[in-house]
């Protein structure tokens, strides 16, 4: 091993071992913090909104987000722009359509807002289901990419490292729950921002900070010329571009490990103090993911054959040019602070969505659904606790069986499902007084079928994976018919029933 | 609180419009986003949203009433 190898190998260790030793003293100091469920699901509303609003930035920048768009814009160029835009549409809907009344009707979930209409649990029921579907799908894609992506960067085996990350995420949660969570998170994301802006400022560097110089040199070298600032590099298809796009805005609006957050911090100014510097920080993130560390990697990697394989093919995919371009730029050692941010990403990001599941089991079904809201805060606890076990080792479970599938599309799924299920039943049940339990019920379930139903019959499923000759359904991306179709279904079930609208 | 719907409803309105504008036309007109257009567009929409949020969210701490 090379001496810069070494460090490399060094760093990576210290700074690994450095945020473990760090996050699980907090998860201790939070652990004694916690004294029933509103310190537990919300951090007791401690959270001010600077804190708040790095721990949303840190839950919306996965690896996933880091490494994928990174990725997708060395392949691709100004397609991957729609991953940058997309959430910012997302934030804005977030900060003023959603921040006061979430604030005035919710407590702890997103069911707890869709349903503070209904005296009946059925739309309770099945905004916790369709919150628990989503979290479960997006953490299976996050696990699936981790896993992946620790055995590359460490060594470790696919399951191994499954297991490990599985383990540490159903400790931080079950142990620290909120405050934990929210304090890994917010670590998390000052070491990504920091080592991004690192990664963006020495890439410019090697161009002597001219820009123009860097995309002509990046237009020069890519297999798409000038292409790569135009459309249709990636997205060939029109309808899948606009569906695409629908599921990423709308989608965001109703995860629910981002709703959760909103009822963190004291009141509704902190709440959109935390938004605000949530979108500023992502949208200064996306600016140099995209336009520096994405575009500056195409002639940066391209100088170095020994990263290609025999095919041609970048090693470890595309997901891998940014901890490349760290390579390349930095050196060893800036590529193993790189790598052991990542692993920080995906624990933070992991236990984010177990603490949002979990809730979803214990709060919703069990302490609202199931025992009319008389469980003790204790035993509401005990099943958050349970629920976070169980949903790590069934993530642990599916992750090592879905190893290898295509985990960008899984995390599109995600948000097709988050916008055509739960987006209407949250919006509607807010600003529409018509809405009936039956409507939401009935448009949930239209959204939720078709959204997980067209994408099985579509290309990527029925065609890729199956083995099938054609699609039944030829679009990629299903929300542009499934999110209309779940509001039409809605509106016509609560019209039809009107006669009894708070049934 | 009814007059922030509102112009919650308008604004966010229009930032989703303009978002779908450029996806509609990197969808079926991406000839009209040649050379660096659509990477210029990219950057000023970001810019525009941040500038929107900031100014309403910085109206509404102002007149919150919680």
């Amino acid at each position: 091993m090379s001496e810069s190898g070494a460090s490399s190998s060094i760093l990576v260790g210290s700074t690994f071992l450095l945020f473990l030793a760090v996050t699980l003293a907090i998860t201790w100091w939070a652990a004694r913090q916690t004294k029933g469920t509103k310190d537990f699901y919300a951090a007791g509303g401690r959270i001010t909104g600077f804190q708040n609003g790095l721990a949303i930035a840190g839950d919306f920048m996965s690896a996933a987000t880091f490494l994928g768009i990174t990725g997708l814009t060395y392949l691709a160029g100004l397609d991957a722009t729609i991953y940058v835009l997309a959430p910012m549409v997302g934030f804005c809907l977030l900060l003023m359509l959603m921040v006061e009344p979430f604030r005035k009707l919710g407590r702890f979930t997103v069911s707890d807002v869709a349903a503070h209409r209904f005296e009946r649990k059925s739309v309770r029921v099945f905004a916790a289901l369709t919150s628990l579907t989503i979290v479960l799908l997006y953490l299976v894609s996050q696990m699936v990419g981790a896993g992946a992506l620790v055995q590359l960067l460490f060594g470790i085996p696919y399951g191994r490292a499954v297991v490990v990350i599985g383990a540490l995420m159903v400790f931080y949660v079950s142990v620290g729950g909120m405050m934990a969570t929210t304090w890994v998170q917010i670590i998390k994301a000052v070491l990504m921002v920091f080592g991004i802006t690192v990664l963006a400022v020495m890439t410019l560097q090697t161009f002597d900070f001219d820009f123009p110089r860097m995309y002509r040199e990046a237009a020069e070298v890519h297999r798409l010329g000038a292409g790569i600032f135009m459309p249709g590099g990636l997205l060939e298809d029109p309808w899948s571009t606009i569906s695409l796009s629908l599921a990423l805005v709308f989608g965001f609006v109703g995860l629910p490990h981002i709703v959760m957050r909103l009822y963190t911090v004291p009141d509704a100014k902190a709440a959109y103090r935390s938004v605000l510097y949530a979108s500023v920080l992502i949208g200064f993130v996306f600016i140099l993911v995209f336009f520096v560390i994405g575009y500056g990697a195409i002639p940066r990697l391209h100088e170095h054959p020994e990263l290609f394989g025999p095919s041609g093919a970048l090693i470890g995919g595309s997901n891998m040019v940014a901890l490349h371009l760290a390579r390349v730029v930095a050196g060893d050692v800036f590529v193993g602070f790189i790598g052991a941010v990542v692993f920080a990403t995906i624990l933070a990001v992991v236990s984010g969505l177990t603490l949002a599941g979990a809730s979803a089991l214990s709060h919703d079904l069990f302490a609202t659904a199931l025992r009319g809201g008389r469980a003790t805060e204790a035993e509401e606890l005990r099943v958050t606790r349970i629920a976070a076990f169980g949903l790590g080792v069934a993530a642990i479970a599916l992750a090592i069986f879905f190893e290898g599938q295509n985990i960008v599309y899984m995390a599109s799924m995600v948000f097709a499902i988050s916008a055509s299920a739960n987006f209407p039943l949250l919006i509607l049940s807010v600003y529409w007084p018509g809405l009936t339990s039956a409507g939401a019920i009935a448009g949930g379930s239209v959204g939720l079928v078709l959204s997980i139903g067209l994408m099985f019959l579509g290309p990527t499923i029925w065609v890729d994976i199956l083995g099938n000759a054609a699609p039944l359904f030829p679009y990629k991306y299903p929300a542009l018919f499934s999110m209309p179709a779940a509001f039409l279904v809605t509106w016509l079930v609560s019209s039809l029933g009107r006669a009894n609208p708070r049934q | 609180m009814r007059e922030a719907t509102r112009v919650g409803f308008a604004l966010s309105a229009a930032v989703t419009a303009v978002f779908f504008a450029l996806v509609l036309v990197m969808a079926f007109r991406p000839q009209l986003l040649t050379g660096f257009r659509g990477m210029t567009y990219s950057f000023g929409f970001i810019l525009l949203t941040l500038v929107v949020m900031g100014g309403y969210a910085w109206w509404r701490i102002a007149h919150i009433d919680e």
